[in-house]
């Protein structure tokens, strides 16, 4: 049996520096949220002095333009499994043995490769143009390979003898042994790998629950260690985190383009054709957006797809910036069934949301929307557009205190008032919004003018009157 | 048309937590320039904030009138303000407040409708809600309970729709014939307060303030309104309503009056005749040797009791008598000070321990009736018995009548960074990243300008606002906190005198004020405080009675006078464990300084203050004492205050009195200054004195000059200003403890690492230094150690056997058995400690920490065979050495090498009686050229030299402007780093990490002999501990 593990260390690092292009501008660190420690480091943030697990504070004491990313898990999960699609057209047996890297059963592939410095060969060209960090290693164990590849020993060798040698020198803290128990083994002066073979399992059995003897005996291969291996998905799937905020929506065109050449791969490996993209654009403050991209027909070329989304990409309006997009086919995607024409339906037979759906479908999920509520004592923010499920929960929001009387006619942009009126009630005094640059401050009355009508009308900080509304 | 008057009756301050935006002063100040006839502070289920409010009124001598109230909330709908128009309403309102603020979790409350139906006294001003059904419901039940001292309380803030509630509130006037009152739910004194409000509302939700949307309020409406204003919004009625409220409201702050517990005092005397009963039986005690003085002892405490007498403070010092004498019974050291300790009747009562005669200088300064201060009395306890004392006073008074006084914790820089932050939506890492990396100590960039250098954009419209709103922010109230030490004691029910609530330990309460709102009151607090220094100077008491017979006392001490051998030591800033004087910059001084007597070390500690350095004072005071600069006084009055410290003002009580003899303040003047001094940094306050006190001192005839410099004295001082009173009882302690050291070392240091922690250096720093004093320190052993360190005979003299208590994660309770059942002549091997069944981990310890020696020559392998539980099995248990496996197994185990023998020790014991690390390193050849600390003498002033040392401590004075003292341990003594700001920040890896550290500098000895390295090239050597393996390997 002879096992390959391939470490990254980098994952999240190394898939914020490819979009980057070799060009790093300030120290670059990935840092864990609860523990507030530094993960993974860039060459330039390690060269300030800066090491691993180092804590915020120390790390940020060493380099002033520090630049902080959270550590998200879910990237490096993304990652592997695109990794592992590649290597599987060289491999058949892929594991994901541990959260930074894949495990590789190899001595079956040997046959097929000639020996193992050929497979090595083939494995380092797929590897290449990911432009990944990583270390790897043999191993005559899962977890022997494991430990010498996360030292980064960087040896590919089928020498048995070599291979037990080098893992009786690894140190406890190289293991994955429960750091309490490393911290047990210490204290009775068990430093590395070899002193710890040297006691019987039987001896280490009194002493330690069984969960180290597992580990060991799986360490040196005498104990089964029972592998799952990978299978390759269905459905494409891509979550990409950009390097900077964008919030102009052209300049989205360089990532999706890089994922579309990603899909267009995938696809012409599996021979199909999918007839809905799924994009979704996470946006910094708000909610992400969702898009659904369809071509009637199918499609696999990234260039057809890049032209479809480029048109829709001028309509997209950002809320606020974007720092990461994702890409799903979208297989499932039920479309709606034909109908014919909307106006030959049967009235009242939809509901609202087969309503909205069809409408949607029809004239673009853009084109249909819904008044909503907004919590915002301005009247110019207390009201806005929204897609129609958004609506509905910022409607069902508001809590009916809040709810001030206001005319059912806004006039926008409020306009002169030009004619006498007598003021009934007021003022209520509006000033707010200095947070966000719109800031207002009005008293409102409500007035009615010589013919009756009643006005909403509001005097400025300058003392000009303006008629906002008019009141049914 | 006149304007009518108005009196605002229901107004909230920041103390109504994350609502009202004003402090009280501030909003007292502005209604009174407003012209208001009255305000009323009624912060939320609190009277937190109105002391505060009458303060300033008094202070600043305004003629509004302050009214004290409540506002409650028993649910949403129904909101009501109880408002104290006499004593007995003001009691009313405080057990109210106690009763539901007794019912929730700290910071909280629960109105029940009880509470209200209880209420005889105050007036209530109901807020309807606007919602009918609940509204007339409410107006009903108030009805019946209040009657004819119930309003409707109307308020015009310019909300939407606010016509409907008006209209709302008429028909329940009609309604229910009760009257309207105008008044303001005010927040802010000022609408510029509107953006902070905001904030606070949303800290308070724990949302961000664009997120609230309509639950913020939408105008500054809730501020203090100018009176046309008020006369344009309410009608004339209403507002005369007002009025006539505030007139019937007559009860006034100052009717507050402290009734001291009655059994202090045996039945059939007055307080006055028993403390002079007392005092008389003391005199005889503390003076019945020299009875020729007796004479001039009667009359100064003929002086002193007829003082008390005028101030009515006999039932102060009965209680703190009272209280000191039960630590007495239970052997509990003690030492008070304060201005009032340091008097003939606290000597008699045995409040303290020091003849007041020795320190002569102080005696003046008792209690100060021009003055208007508070006695002030704070007695030290044992650090590890002051619960004792808490208990006997809980006990003796009951929970009813004593208290803690409160502390209030108020917005700093990091929290008001945090929370604004979280306010305005900044994302909360980046919040983080600013905290941490904000350098408080840096004077040169302020916090503004260190955020923008973090990448902060300051400049933007949102940056400015952040800016703006944590410079608002910083000072408010956030909640109460407890005093550490501060008790009130009273004769009735705490809750007649002041709200009580729940504090955030089980089983105590504190009352709504601080000691500042207990001191503008008048109100006495007597503080009962920790201090572990008494814990050790008791213990060595005791052990040199056990193994010296030798007898002593404080008293007894300090009745020899001073011992020049032991100022001698002193001098030479061989303090380490010493009280006070022990710290990096206090030994840097004390050969400069060169104390020779007792006072010397009142102005000892007292001077190495960040304060007197920062306001140049250190050097003068040195030059003019040694003679080397001459000096005049100014005049007859300023030499009298300062020719005790060479002309330069050192301590607070001569700041006072400067300002009181050379610039004309009055005592109630001087009293302000003295707290505006305590909290300057704050707010600022202390610039408002400035221009008094210069003019003040120029119409005297100083010169301006002259007056300037002492301003900027007294801004010096700023927070840090210690009183002579405080420094000269710590004198007494920072001699006793450096007589111990010096004649009997060894029980000096087994009390100070008895009562560990405590004080300045770690147990293995005290360990070093006594090695250092020719002390033999024997290690943690199974068979002779006990719990606590003790003394043992060996070779010839005392030495100190190290107790288990060193040894990391044992308890004492889980040694009992193993003490007990240790055999006379110990035990012989690891099964039998095995056997007596004390748990796994804690005779691993033992063995890491090598107590095993004796019996087992390798601790790994003693630990290993305490691991296996295979041999706890009855079956073995007859077997001394188990199962034949166990010595095979043990083949296995490796004996520990030289590196990990010192790592094993210092991660059990945190120190090694072995070779020191460096010496170590040094044997091994492992480190460059270097000089070693007991060389440094011999080193030339301002030359170049390496030095190497593990890293013991870095210390960065607030004092100096950017300097770290970093100390540095080898094997033959501590040297003292001195590490220049940008030094540090240029190498600041090694400055930040190192564990081991070279420093490449120049050495630099002072006036007095002081021996600095100034750094220049820092470099870590950490890395090398590891290489001692493999070298003392390659050496076999």
């Amino acid at each position: 049996m002879l096992w390959l593990y391939l470490h990254f260390p980098n994952l999240q690092l190394d898939a914020l520096l490819s979009q980057a292009q070799g060009e790093e501008i300030a120290p670059l660190v990935i840092l864990d949220q609860h523990s507030h420690n530094i993960v993974q480091l860039s060459a330039k943030a390690a060269a300030t002095g800066i090491t691993l697990n180092m804590g915020l504070g120390t790390a940020a004491a060493l380099a002033q333009d520090l630049q902080v990313v959270p550590y998200v898990p879910r990237i490096t999960e993304d990652k592997l499994h695109e990794i592992a699609e590649v290597l599987y057209l060289s491999t058949s047996d892929i594991s994901f043995f541990a959260p930074q890297g894949l495990l590789l059963r190899i001595h079956n592939m040997l046959r097929l490769y000639g020996d193992l410095s050929s497979y090595w060969q083939v494995l380092k060209n797929q590897l290449a143009p990911l432009k990944l960090t990583y270390h790897y290693a043999t191993g005559h164990s899962p977890l022997a390979a494991n430990i010498l590849a996360k030292k980064g020993w960087n040896t590919i060798s089928d020498d048995l003898e070599l291979l037990r040698r080098t893992i009786a020198q690894c140190q406890l803290s190289e293991t994955d042994i429960a750091p309490k128990t490393q911290q047990q083994l210490m204290r009775v002066g068990v430093r590395n790998v070899q002193d710890l073979l040297r006691i019987s399992f039987a001896d280490m059995a009194k002493r330690f629950d069984i969960s180290l003897v597992n580990y060991l005996g799986r360490l040196s291969g005498e104990f089964k260690h029972p592998i799952e291996f990978y299978h390759p998905p269905e459905v494409f799937k891509r979550y990409m985190e950009l390097l900077f905020d964008v919030d102009n929506s052209q300049f989205l065109q360089g990532p999706l383009g890089h994922v579309l050449k990603v899909l267009e791969q995938f696809l012409k490996l599996r021979d199909r054709l999918t007839q809905s993209l799924i994009i979704q654009f996470y946006q910094r403050d708000h909610e992400h957006i969702e898009w659904t991209v369809g071509s009637q027909q199918g499609e696999y070329l990234a260039s057809r797809w890049h032209a479809l989304i480029a048109i829709k990409l001028e309509q997209l309006k950002l809320d606020s910036a974007v720092y990461a997009i994702s890409l799903t086919t979208g297989k499932t995607q039920i479309r709606s069934p034909d109908k014919g024409d909307l106006f030959s339906a049967k009235k009242g037979s939809l509901s609202r949301l087969q309503l909205v759906s069809l409408l949607q479908a029809k004239l673009g999920e853009q084109a249909v929307v819904s008044p909503a509520i907004n919590n915002d004592f301005r009247p110019e923010h207390a009201a806005s557009y929204h897609s129609p499920a958004v609506a509905k929960e910022l409607n069902h929001d508001m809590s009916p205190m809040l709810q001030a009387m206001r005319p059912s006619f806004l006039l926008s942009p409020p306009q002169p008032l030009r004619e006498k009126v007598t003021v009934l009630y007021g003022p209520e005094r509006l000033n707010t919004g200095w947070w966000d640059s719109r800031p207002v401050i009005r008293d409102y009355y409500i007035a009615h003018n010589e013919q009756g009508q009643w006005y909403w009308v509001f005097k400025g900080p300058d003392g000009d009157w303006h008629l906002h509304g008019v009141f049914s | 048309m006149g304007l009518a008057a108005y009196a605002e009756l229901f107004c909230q301050s920041n103390f109504s937590f994350l609502q009202g935006a004003s402090h009280p002063q501030e909003l007292v100040q502005r209604a009174d320039f407003l012209a208001y006839q009255a305000i009323a502070i009624t912060d939320e289920c609190s009277v937190a904030g109105v002391v505060r409010a009458y303060t300033a009124i008094k202070d600043q001598q305004l003629s509004i009138k302050l009214i004290v109230g409540s506002l409650f909330k028993l649910n949403d709908e129904f909101s009501v303000i109880l408002l104290c128009p006499n004593r007995q309403a003001y009691a009313e309102l405080c057990r109210i407040i106690t009763n539901a603020r007794r019912r929730a979790v700290k910071g909280q409350y629960q109105l029940e409708s009880w509470d209200l139906k209880s209420s005889q006294h105050c007036f209530a001003l109901w807020l309807p809600s606007g919602q009918v059904d609940k509204d007339h419901a409410a107006a009903k039940q108030l009805q019946a309970i209040f009657k004819q001292r119930l309003w409707i309380g109307v308020q015009r803030q310019l909300t939407a729709n606010e016509h409907r509630y008006i209209q709302h509130c008429r028909y329940l006037q009609q309604q229910y014939q009760l009257p309207i009152t105008a008044c303001g739910g005010v927040l802010m004194h000022d609408p510029d307060r509107l953006m902070l409000q905001h904030a606070l509302t949303a800290i308070g939700q724990g949302k961000s303030i664009a997120s609230l949307g309509r639950e913020l309020l939408s105008n500054s409406e809730r501020s203090l309104r100018c009176l046309e204003k008020i006369n344009r919004l309410y009608p004339q009625q209403w507002l005369q309503e007002s009025v006539e409220i505030a007139q019937r409201c007559t009860f006034d702050m100052s009717e507050l009056r402290y009734e001291y517990p009655a059994e202090l005092v045996p039945q059939g005397k007055t307080a006055t005749q028993y403390l002079r009963e007392l005092v008389l039986v003391g005199m005889h005690k503390r003076f019945a040797a020299d009875g020729k003085l007796a004479f001039a002892i009667k009359r100064i405490i003929a002086k002193e009791l007829k003082l008390i007498r005028e101030m009515q403070y006999e039932y102060f010092f009965l209680t703190i008598y009272d209280i000191v004498q039960f630590a007495k019974l239970q052997h509990i050291l003690y030492q008070g000070r304060g201005s009032a300790a340091n008097s003939v009747v606290c000597y008699c009562l045995e409040i303290t321990a020091v003849d007041p005669r020795q320190i002569d200088v102080l005696f003046e300064r008792f209690i100060s009736k021009e003055r208007q201060e508070e006695p002030d009395i704070d007695v030290d306890f044992e650090h590890q018995r002051r619960e004792e004392i808490i208990q006997y006073i809980y006990q003796k008074y009951g929970r009813e009548r004593t208290a803690i006084a409160a502390t209030v914790v108020t917005y700093r820089q990091k929290s008001a960074i945090r929370e604004i932050g979280k306010a305005m939506g900044i994302d909360e890492s980046q919040l983080a990243f600013f905290i941490k990396n904000i350098d408080r100590r840096d004077v040169q960039v302020d916090w503004q300008a260190q955020i923008a250098e973090l990448g902060f954009a300051a400049e933007s419209q949102q940056g400015k606002q952040f800016i703006y709103l944590v410079n608002e922010i910083k000072g408010f109230p956030r909640h109460l906190s407890q005093h550490v030490g501060g008790f009130i004691i009273s004769a009735g029910p705490m809750y007649h005198l002041v709200p009580i609530e729940n504090a955030a330990m089980a089983q105590r309460s504190i009352i709504q004020w601080d000691k500042d709102d207990l001191g503008s009151l008048g109100l006495l607090k007597v503080d009962i405080l920790a201090l572990g220094m008494l814990s050790a100077i008791r213990k060595a008491f005791e052990l040199v009675n056990t193994h010296y017979q030798h007898d002593w006392s404080i008293a007894k001490i300090t009745k020899l006078g001073d011992d020049p051998q032991v100022f001698k030591m002193i001098q030479q800033a061989d303090t380490v464990g010493v009280f006070q004087i022990e710290s990096r910059a206090q030994m840097s001084m004390l050969p400069r300084l060169k104390p020779k007597c007792y006072y010397d070390l009142v102005v000892q500690i007292a001077i190495v203050r960040p304060g007197p350095i920062q306001g140049d004072m250190v050097h003068p005071y040195l030059k003019r004492r040694d003679g080397v600069e001459k000096f005049d006084h100014p005049s007859k009055a300023v030499e009298a205050v300062l020719k005790r410290t060479n002309g330069v003002p050192i301590f607070q009580e001569q700041v006072i009195k400067m300002a009181m003899v050379a610039a004309g303040f009055t005592g109630g003047e001087a009293d302000q200054l003295r707290r505006a001094m305590a909290s300057w940094k704050k707010n600022g306050e202390l610039l408002k004195f400035r221009e008094k006190l210069i003019n003040g001192m120029l119409q005297r005839g100083y010169e301006f000059d002259y007056a300037e410099r002492i301003f900027n004295q007294i801004k010096g001082f700023g927070e840090y200003g210690f009183p002579e009173s405080h420094s000269a009882s710590f004198a007494v302690l920072a001699y006793v403890s450096s007589w111990l050291k010096y004649y009997y070392p060894q029980a000096f240091y087994v009390a100070l690492l008895n009562s560990w922690p405590m004080g300045f250096y770690p147990p293995a720093q005290l360990v070093q230094d006594a090695q250092r004093h020719q002390i033999q320190i024997l290690p943690v052993c199974i068979n002779a150690s006990d719990y606590e360190h003790k003394f043992e005979f060996h070779n010839n003299d005392w030495a100190i056997r190290l107790g288990f208590s060193l040894v990391k994660g044992l308890k004492e309770t889980a040694l009992i058995s193993l003490l007990k059942h240790r055999p006379e002549q110990g035990f012989e091997h690891v099964a039998q400690i095995k056997q007596l069944g004390l748990a796994r981990h804690y005779l691993e310890a033992l063995a890491s920490a090598n107590a095993f020696s004796c019996i087992s020559d390798n601790r790994y392998a003693a630990r290993w065979s305490l691991m296996d539980n295979e041999s706890d099995l009855p079956l073995f248990r007859h077997l001394a050495e188990p199962a034949a496996n166990y010595s095979e197994s043990l083949v296995a185990i490796k004996k520990p090498s030289a590196s990990e023998t010192l790592i094993e020790d210092y991660s059990s014991l945190s120190l090694t009686l072995g070779k020191h690390p460096i010496a170590l390193l040094r044997e091994a050849g492992l480190l460059p050229k270097h000089v070693q600390a007991n060389q440094l003498y011999q080193r030339e002033h301002q030359k170049p030299l390496s030095v190497i040392g593990v890293v013991v401590g870095r210390q960065r004075p607030g004092t100096s402007k950017g300097v770290t003292f970093i100390s540095l341990e080898d094997d033959t003594g501590c040297m003292n780093v001195i590490v220049w700001l940008a030094t540090a920040r240029a190498q600041k890896q090694a400055y930040l990490k190192s564990k081991i550290l070279k420093v490449n500098g120049i050495l630099e000895r002072g006036d007095g002999g002081v021996t600095h390295i100034i750094a220049g090239k820092l470099e870590d050597l950490s890395h090398l501990i590891k290489q001692l393996d493999t070298r003392s390997r390659d050496f076999h």
